[in-house]
């Protein structure tokens, strides 16, 4: 019942802010813009860098507002543009550069290990992570990418992107061990 | 190779994070929307522009185009007046000896001579006066020979006699009598004297003042022209660069 309101009200907003009322815009980013810096968070270490690579992402989202069908959801597709604004960013930057390998050497088992910590550790840990790692890792375990997807948007090959991942995860798991976390079971990739 | 534990407790953890912007961020990204949109609208001040600096060159252009025709008629008026007059003065003071020495009795062969003149005299004023401005001289000729073609004999006749008048009166006086061959003589000189008259007004008229002021005229409105044409394609450029610029 609450839902169906707040839906039909982000369309009437949209389509308010497709006709450039600043009102309506505003509304539309007051309700994404905490949980879109949090996305160009994991992506981009510093935060005022991330806030201008989210502020970019908002002015795409307003300026070609007209595009979006309705389709998906609001959130997933301005969460796509937040994404693709953090990787030009870093590109811009020249952080993100990745060394085409084979997987074959990456051919390995991880332990299975639970965390139990909050997220402001998960946050340093992943900023631990080299540029590329962190984006590859991010982009696949926590926004649910495929391979294939992340090779296109990064313009690398398939064998990167999961070379990239082992690595990332190979990391990530010392470093857990490192904080004390217990383990369970091990996961072949 | 699915999702790992630890990576799941990840993915829950960072989805469910919020982290709001510093205060302000929105008015930053608002004043950028809103020199987006003033960006667009330029687009059609600029083109306006352009488009009155279009018409005013076609404005310019049909402006120059019309005077040229215009300006050498009232320049050139003047000095064919003056020229005109030139002759006039000179026909006067070629004349006024002969009707100064011309004693008593030949005044009866002089009159029909100055009757002539004096006719011609008025029919250049009345010229000058109907016309208000300083014609052409192409119009007065044009008027001479509306005027009739008895006028223009006259005019062209007048010319021998009253030398070869001129010429033989002293002559006349000095013995009284004036034989044929002295006649012929006379003849011979005034014929020379006519030729060489003529020689010297082709020639003037080879090198015709009105030309030359009309060349220069044109040379003159040309090189203007190029310069307003100069200043006006650099305000277009300009105009044009700076709406390069701003998009």
């Amino acid at each position: 019942m609450k839902v169906i309101p707040l839906i039909k009200n982000e369309t009437q907003l949209i389509a308010r802010a497709i006709k450039n009322n600043r009102g309506a815009q505003q509304c539309l980013y007051d309700l994404h813009s905490g949980k879109m810096l949090s996305v160009c968070r994991m992506y981009v270490k510093d935060l005022h860098h991330a806030e201008e690579a989210m502020l970019n992402g908002f002015f795409k989202v307003f300026k070609y507002l007209a595009d979006f069908k309705n389709e998906g959801s609001f959130e997933g597709w301005i969460r796509k543009i937040m994404i693709r604004e953090c990787i030009s960013f870093l590109r811009s930057e020249k952080a993100l550069e990745f060394k085409e390998e084979g997987l074959e050497e990456f051919n390995g088992s991880f332990n299975n290990i639970e965390s139990d910590i909050n997220v402001d550790e998960i946050q340093q840990i992943i900023d631990s992570l080299p540029e590329g790692y962190r984006v590859v890792f991010v982009m696949y375990a926590v926004e649910g990418y495929k391979h294939l997807e992340i090779s296109k948007m990064l313009n690398i090959n398939i064998g990167t992107s999961k070379s990239q991942l082992f690595k990332a995860r190979k990391m990530l798991q010392e470093k857990l061990r490192t904080q004390n976390i217990s383990g369970y079971g091990t996961v072949k990739i | 190779m699915g999702q790992l534990k630890f990576e799941k407790d990840f993915s829950k953890k960072l989805n469910k994070r919020k982290i709001e912007p510093k205060a302000g961020r929105w008015e930053e990204l608002s004043a950028r929307l809103n020199s987006e949109e003033r960006s667009k609208k330029p687009i059609f001040w600029w083109s306006g522009i352009a488009a009155t600096l279009v018409g005013g060159i076609l404005i310019f252009s049909l402006l120059f185009n019309e005077p040229i025709s215009e300006i050498p008629l009232v320049v050139d008026a003047p000095s064919e007046v003056i020229f005109s007059e030139e002759i006039e003065s000179q026909q006067i003071s070629h004349e006024k000896p002969a009707s100064e020495e011309v004693q008593e009795p030949e005044k009866a062969s002089v009159k029909p001579v100055e009757n002539i003149f004096s006719k011609k005299e008025p029919v250049t004023n009345s010229q000058l006066a109907s016309v208000g401005k300083p014609q052409e001289s192409s119009k007065t000729e044009n008027n001479q020979a509306q005027k009739g073609p008895d006028l223009m004999k006259e005019t062209k006749i007048s010319g021998i006699p009253e030398e070869v008048i001129a010429e033989a009166s002293p002559k006349a006086n000095k013995t009284g009598e004036i034989t044929d061959a002295e006649v012929d003589a006379l003849l011979a000189e005034a014929v020379k004297k006519i030729n060489v008259d003529r020689s010297a007004r082709s020639v003037s008229e080879n090198i015709n003042a009105n030309s030359l002021l009309l060349d220069v005229e044109m040379e003159l409105e040309q090189s203007f022209r190029e310069k307003v044409f100069d200043v006006l394609k650099e305000g277009y450029f300009k105009a044009r660069t700076a709406v390069v610029n701003r998009n």
